[in-house]
């Protein structure tokens, strides 16, 4: 049988209706060719295969929830322009983005205002130094930075604050030296700052008429005041930090004098 | 008062049957009504084409709810685009369109998911079709119920990984029975083009069902 004439056969089989009868050309053709006559009968089977699929129906509450949904639209475009606008995704999502942005802003720059250093200012310029022989104070944060509010510049009762800011790390000192008269010149000044580790130290020469008196701002971190007498000696005192409630200056379970160089 | 027995009470269609002048007018004469502010003519469409539009997307995607939920976008899109319906082709060709489209969309939503089981991977004959297909358990059935059920689940097994472009005119040919120049106009490709996909699906799917067929 030609491969032609049977491949025709087939076409016809193929877009045939269902069981439909064939013309007569391809019936003849059928009771000769038992591969089409083959071919017709599997593809009669695989149709009734598919055709005999049960039906699907709708659900019950198709109409009412197709309704529904076709109200909820009418109701979307009944809104106005802008709020439809507004609480469309896009515009939800670009609110979004921006308050994470503003937020992140925020959060940077609150970092960056606590870590940056207070300008220092020296007390040279407003407070002469008086040629004196009292003892100087210096004052040493010792450990890492110091996160609270910075204290600067002249408080309101008259007393002088000098802070100091190394340049290259985001540290403090905060130290307050008390002016003897609230008005005249301070008697107080700030002979230097130095840091005996990685940071500047601020020392103090005590004013004449109040001898052995220095403000010093409370530390909120562990801080080592070293003190020096006219002949060079110098003593450390560890201070802890100090709160306002009842507590112990110094702490009595450690030595007093911890880097003597000579004996007090 | 009366109470409501079931859902079925709450069908609007059938609570509220549609006057008789609507139930007899042509699908293009409701859509004109529709457009109008007819209610009760959209009403009547959806009656007419409901079990179809959602049966043939079942077919398609094999996943009765959403098919359902296909099926109601379909009737959304027809309502939507009312006043853009032009009478050149019948209105069943322009919602199985519609439908086709979604059910199509819906699939390859699916694939770029990657939903498709990765058991049992299968490859087609054109080689870049990757599809999933369980074995048919050849061990014999009691029961002619059982042989039937069991029939039918392969049947639908395989539709379900033929690949679109072949699964949709198969389904229109063999399970919705419409003729190949609706098929065309539906799937908008020539007529030569539909029957040699139908043609290529047949074969698919006696390769897969060999042992039914």
């Amino acid at each position: 049988m030609s491969g032609k004439v049977c491949r025709e056969m087939r076409r016809e089989i193929d877009q045939s209706e269902l069981r439909q009868t064939l013309s007569a050309e391809a019936e003849a053709h059928l009771a000769e060719c038992a591969a089409c006559a083959a071919f017709r009968d599997e593809r009669f089977r695989l149709r009734e295969l598919v055709g005999a699929l049960e039906p699907v129906v709708a659900p019950a509450d198709f109409d009412v929830r197709l309704r529904a949904r076709i109200a909820r639209e009418r109701d979307t475009h009944r809104q106005p322009f802008i709020f439809r606008l507004v609480m469309s995704t896009p515009a939800i999502a670009v609110a979004a983005v921006l308050v994470m942005v503003v937020g992140t802003i925020v959060v940077i720059n609150q970092r960056n205002r606590t870590q940056t250093p207070a300008v220092a200012s020296r007390g040279e310029d407003k407070a002469p130094v008086p040629a004196s022989t009292a003892p100087e104070v210096a004052v040493n944060n010792d450990v890492s930075p110091v996160n609270g509010p910075p204290v600067n510049g002249t408080q309101a009762n008259g007393i002088e604050e000098p802070s100091v800011n190394p340049p290259d790390a985001p540290r403090r000192l905060n130290v307050i030296a008390r002016n003897n008269t609230k008005s005249g010149p301070a008697t107080n000044a700030v002979s230097e700052v130095s840091d005996s580790t990685v940071r500047a130290a601020q020392s103090f020469q005590l004013a004449p008429d109040r001898a052995g008196e220095v403000s010093l701002s409370a530390p909120v971190k562990p801080m080592v005041v070293t003190m020096y007498d006219e002949r060079g000696g110098s003593r450390k005192i560890q201070l802890p930090p100090i709160s306002f409630g009842s507590q112990r200056l110094t702490d009595n379970r450690t030595p007093v004098s911890m880097t003597n160089t000579r004996d007090w | 008062m009366r109470t409501l027995s079931s859902i079925e009470e709450l069908n609007f269609a059938a609570a509220m049957p549609a006057p008789v002048v609507v139930q007899k007018a042509s699908d293009h004469a409701l859509l004109e009504e529709t457009l109008a502010g007819d209610e009760d003519a959209f009403a009547e469409l959806v009656r007419r084409y409901r079990n179809q539009i959602t049966s043939y997307i079942y077919r398609m995607t094999n996943d009765y709810d959403g098919a359902v939920d296909l099926a109601q976008e379909t009737f959304l899109r027809v309502y939507r685009a009312a006043n853009r319906y032009q009478t050149t082709h019948a209105f069943s060709t322009y919602i199985y369109r519609i439908a086709t489209n979604l059910a199509i969309s819906e699939l390859r939503k699916r694939k770029r998911r990657r939903l498709v089981s990765l058991t049992g991977l299968l490859t087609s004959g054109e080689g870049d079709e990757v599809r999933d297909f369980d074995a048919p358990d050849e061990r014999p059935l009691a029961d002619a119920n059982l042989v039937d059920t069991e029939q039918r689940r392969v049947v639908k097994k395989a539709i379900s990984t033929l690949p679109e472009k072949y699964r949709a005119p198969l389904v229109l040919r063999d399970v919705e029975g419409k003729s190949y120049d609706e098929i065309a106009a539906i799937l908008q490709t020539s007529e030569g083009t539909v029957k040699s996909r139908i043609n290529r699906a047949r074969n698919f799917l006696r390769d897969k069902m060999r042992h039914y067929v």
